[in-house]
């Protein structure tokens, strides 16, 4: 693991455009997340709910050092992390859709952690794949729906951590919930 | 769709959006002229909208993931629930959204307040409970608590709640503004409690008392909203399918109870500590915690364990800025405050916010009566548990520390007890010797002076101190001159506070010395021989010199028998016995002994006395020992509960035998039980224990673990069980050594030297300074390096180490030892892959060697 002003480093790099730090911060991240919610598991046994935004905060306060941080850093660092979540998340709802499927692999048995039930990870991979389309016409639209969606920010803290103003948050998130909820209503229908 | 008609679709979606419902299609009309797919687009998409939040806010829920996104308040704005109309919205909370309403009927325009559930009703159940709820509420009818009018389901599903509109403000604002004295807010304190007595009587707990939920209309009339809601929201969480999905975040941490924040059971103790926080934010402005918390883990640190800070003592530390506005507020200074908080109202606010439930004030009328006594200057009840919870508290939070105080607390008492046993058997012996008496007056005053140097509860914080005031008492009880039989009798008891402490070998020291004196006086046959002896044999025991020990228990049992001391006295031989026989391999007699020690027990005290538990807890084990892990997990069931409910003489105890039972579960193969019940234990011993025992059990913990595949977990038991041990040890220790071990040889398992190295070379020198070169322990150390080195092809570095290793085990346990031949065979594996034949060539020969014949 990256001592922690390594990760506050490559934030700053990242967030001047330098790809190569976003990708290994996202990578850091996404572990890190990854881990925490297997122990988190442990804790409320038995219970698969995911509770993102919790291991959001620690997955911040393990990899970022509360001195180093200022508030600019914590919002990228957010930013970053919703992005992993959601990837998490899809990693989760398409080892579960190859487990339903009986596809090839190490299939899931009963104990293997996975919050993602059979009835959501169709709809799951359906949102990451539109969502994916919306980048393409609107990076910081999608930014938004990771940030409200994966880690439950409120409108307010979605524009601290983007960096943008509450009103623009609340006109992105209304369109692109919009945009997305029909575009995920049409591919489950058809598919 | 491309990123130019993205833009123009978001300026008319957004310009729609601006305008009422109802003339949005004209809006869109008229921007998008001539292009029809422009327009159907946005159309599509304000159809869209309109619908979208709750879907992605339910999606949250039905994926499990983060507890939702908000609903949007002006959505509702002009639209109808039920037969109510929604004017404007009120406010948003954790427990959904506030709107202003007035009847749709044109007949009676009275303004309701209309809250929104944030919940989405699935089956029938769901709904039953929420109207099963609603009854209840609407039956509480106080002045002090807004109505509950009507309650429904909205056409979505929504669940709502219509309450009497209150016009008022925040008690905490109101307060403030009004510049309320001290002694006003109490006031306005009483009235409140009033109120939720009230619903306490109905059975309705609040669950969410906090300034927002109690107004104050201009007329200094207090109201609480919100009564008993957070129930049904928190009903749907406990069900495995939830019928009534969570669709926001749970509580406000600032006001939640240890309870709450653990997800035990909400009672009305937890509207009590929800009470004890808004008073002290009235008192002081101030919260009694840090308010915003870094995460879930942080928030539950400092509720469950931080104790808070007095209020009066909290002022003092309040900044320049705020002490001002503070003192304004109440009509006073941060100095006379000071004055009027300290004593009575600092232990009434902080009796209501005691960590554990059962221990804040039973009701919320005591703690209103509480203030009331305070008023007229009756003496308060706070004040008289004070000292025992605090005493309780700090002997949680210092584990050690406990053994050390408690040891000398225990002395103390004993060595008073001996003098005022010693003056009681003079008088009754008619013997009134002056001298004497004196001499054994000036030897209580002075040992007993001895101990209150320092308040006994912080002074003896580390064993270290407490055994120089151990040995000094020694010393000088030696050179006091003292009746022999009572400089027996306190040598015991300065010897078994050496053994509280963990010190096996000075108490057995000073018990020898004891016997003797007591032979010299009484010749063999005496009970405070048979005493001596005993207490010997426990220090001997807990040296582990079981075969030293074990005819030293049986001279006293034989010694008790003959003098017809009271069974229940041999019977504590007996168990000390039985336990050095199970560890010399008798196992039978060990276990006969046992059955005898609890059918005594059993017969003189009863089945549930602590006694007899704990003898049922050795035949467990006996069991165990014998292999008959049936049996000994079903004992170890029955016992474990009964542990439990014993308090702390049972709380030490308990984490054996939850390592026990753990163990028994492991090897049935029921991992996930088993590392609860370690987990418990670690817990348990933590509190109650030591840390070396602490360790032992990260040991047992981490084994489970890594059965179970979790290398996570693994590895942080491993890497917490090395933080632990330095900080328990911080001028290094073998056990150290034993801890980066454990976490070496687990990275060497998983195939990953590179990280094992540095481990396994900090285990080696711990061992080396703790053991010496020549020792067993060292030279495992050194074959786990090698092994290591070897994993990594550094043959050069491994082969030193592998080199005395062998040489050690010849010389010290011969080259028929298993152990020997498997490092020389390692050694030889080296030398072949790192391609030195010659080297390898002595030691293949000393190998092929036929084994002599032993």
């Amino acid at each position: 693991m990256a001592p922690a002003h390594e990760i506050t480093e490559r934030l700053r790099l990242a967030q001047q455009g330098d790809r190569a730090a976003l990708d290994e911060v996202f990578a850091l991240v996404y572990d890190e997340l990854h881990r925490l919610a297997q122990s988190q598991r442990r804790r409320w046994s038995g219970d698969t709910t995911l509770d993102t935004t919790a291991l959001v905060h620690e997955a911040y306060l393990k990899l970022v050092s509360q001195q180093d941080a200022n508030w600019n850093d914590r919002g990228h660092f957010l930013a970053v992390a919703a992005r992993a979540m959601r990837q998490l998340l899809v990693n989760y709802a398409e080892r579960r859709r190859a487990a339903k499927r009986g596809g090839g692999g190490v299939p899931l048995s009963i104990d293997d952690f996975n919050p993602v039930s059979e009835e959501v990870a169709d709809e799951v991979i359906a949102l990451h794949e539109a969502l994916h389309r919306l980048e393409a016409v609107s990076e910081r639209q999608a930014r938004v729906v990771e940030a409200r969606f994966y880690v439950g920010l409120s409108i307010d803290e979605t524009a601290r951590a983007l960096g943008i103003s509450p009103a623009t948050v609340k006109r992105d998130w209304q369109l692109a919930s919009a945009w997305l909820h029909r575009d995920i209503q049409l591919t489950l229908r058809t598919s | 769709m491309d990123t130019e008609r993205w833009q123009q679709v978001e300026e008319i979606f957004g310009a729609a959006l601006e305008h009422p419902p109802a003339e949005r299609a004209r809006v869109v009309a008229a921007a998008c002229g001539d292009d029809d797919e422009l327009r159907r687009e946005v159309l599509s998409l304000l159809e869209s909208a309109a619908s979208a939040g709750d879907y992605f806010s339910e999606l949250a829920s039905r994926a499990g993931v983060a507890p939702g996104v908000e609903p949007d308040a002006d959505h509702f704005v002009g639209r109808t629930v039920g037969s109510y109309r929604i004017l404007r919205p009120l406010g948003t909370g954790g427990m959904g959204i506030v709107f202003l309403a007035a009847r749709d009927d044109r007949q009676f325009e009275k303004e309701v307040a209309l809250k929104l559930l944030p919940l989405g009703l699935g089956s029938g159940e769901g709904l039953r409970r929420f109207l099963k709820e609603r009854q209840i509420l609407a039956r509480l009818e106080h002045p002090g608590i807004a109505r509950l009018l009507d309650g429904g389901v909205a056409d979505d599903g929504t669940p709502y709640y219509v309450m009497e509109y209150v016009d008022g403000v925040p008690i905490d604002r109101f307060c403030d503004e009004q510049r309320l004295t001290v002694r006003a807010r109490l006031d306005l304190f009483l009235a409140v409690c009033e109120a939720v007595e009230h619903a306490h009587r109905h059975l309705v707990v609040h669950r969410d008392l906090k300034p927002g939920n109690i107004l104050v209309g201009a007329d200094g009339t207090v109201k609480l909203l919100d009564f008993g809601i957070a129930r049904v929201l928190a009903e749907g969480d406990a069900d495995g399918e939830s019928t009534l999905t969570r669709r926001t975040r749970p509580m406000t941490l600032a006001w939640a109870s240890p309870e709450q924040v653990r997800g035990e059971a909400i009672t009305t103790a937890s509207d009590v500590y929800a009470l004890g926080i808004l008073l002290y934010r009235l008192l002081t402005g101030l919260h009694p915690y840090r308010r915003d918390f870094a995460s879930p883990s942080d928030a539950e640190y400092v509720i469950c364990e931080e104790e808070p800070t007095q209020p009066s003592g909290r002022l003092a530390a309040a900044d320049e800025a705020e002490r001002d506005a503070i003192g304004e507020a109440r009509g006073s200074s941060v100095q006379r405050l000071r004055g009027d908080l300290a004593g009575d109202l600092d232990a009434i606010v902080l009796m209501a916010l005691r960590k554990e439930p059962a221990r804040r004030y039973a009701s919320v009328s005591h703690f209103a009566d509480d203030i009331r006594r305070y008023r007229k200057g009756l003496p308060v009840q706070a004040h008289r548990d004070s000292l025992g919870y605090r005493l309780s508290r700090f002997v949680r939070r210092n584990r050690l520390a406990v053994g050390a105080a408690a040891a000398v607390i225990t002395m103390l008492v004993a060595l008073v007890a001996l003098a005022i046993r010693y003056g009681v058997s003079t008088a009754a012996h008619g013997r009134a010797l002056a001298a004497e008496a004196a001499t054994t007056q000036e030897v209580a005053d002075f040992l007993v002076g001895l101990f209150q140097t320092a308040d006994p509860v912080q002074g003896f914080g580390d064993t270290v101190r407490a055994r120089a005031i151990l040995d000094e008492g020694v010393a000088r009880l030696s050179a006091t001159d003292v009746r022999p039989d009572i400089r027996a009798r306190m040598m015991n008891a300065l010897a078994r506070v050496y053994y509280n402490l963990g010190l096996f070998g000075d108490a057995a020291d000073l018990h020898r010395q004891a016997l003797a004196v007591q032979r010299a006086v009484y010749g063999e046959e005496h009970p405070d021989v048979a005493e001596s002896l005993t207490l010997l044999a426990d220090a001997l025991g807990g040296m582990r010199e079981f075969e030293e020990a074990e005819p030293v228990y049986c001279e006293a049992l034989a010694l008790q028998r003959r003098l017809g001391t009271d069974p229940l006295e041999t019977a504590t031989t007996m168990q000390g016995l039985a336990r050095v026989q199970r560890e010399l391999d008798q196992a039978d007699s060990a276990r006969a002994l046992l059955g005898e020690v609890l059918a005594i027990r059993r017969a003189a005290l009863g089945d549930e006395h602590f006694q007899a538990v704990w003898a049922e807890l050795d035949v467990a084990f006996a069991l165990r020992g014998e292999g008959k892990l049936d049996s000994a997990e079903s004992l170890y069931e029955r016992v474990i509960p009964k542990l439990r409910s014993h308090g702390d003489s049972g709380a030490r105890l308990l984490p054996s035998a939850l390592n026990n039972l753990a163990y028994l579960r492991m090897t049935r193969g029921d991992l996930s039980g088993a590392e609860a019940l370690y987990r418990e234990a670690i817990a348990q011993e933590r509190q109650w224990g030591k840390i070396p025992n602490v360790l032992l059990l990260y040991n047992n913990l981490a084994g489970v673990l890594d059965r179970a595949g979790d290398t996570a977990g693994t590895e942080a038991t491993l890497r917490e069980a090395i933080r632990e041990a330095e900080a328990y040890w911080p001028d290094g220790d073998a056990q150290i050594g034993f801890k980066y071990g454990a976490l070496g040889a687990w990275y060497l398992s998983r195939e990953l030297p590179d990280s094992a190295e540095a481990l396994l070379r900090r285990a080696l020198s711990e061992f080396a300074t703790a053991f010496g070169d020549g020792h067993s322990r060292t030279t495992y150390g050194k074959v786990q390096l090698a092994r290591c080195l070897v994993a990594m092809e550094r043959y050069a570095a491994a082969e030193p180490y592998l080199v005395q290793a062998f040489d050690w085990l010849r010389a010290n346990r011969g080259m028929e030892n298993p152990y020997t031949r498997e490092v020389g065979s390692q050694l030889v594996a080296l030398y072949d892959s790192w391609n030195r034949p010659d080297r390898a060539a002595p030691y293949r020969r000393l190998l092929s060697a036929e084994p002599r014949a032993g």
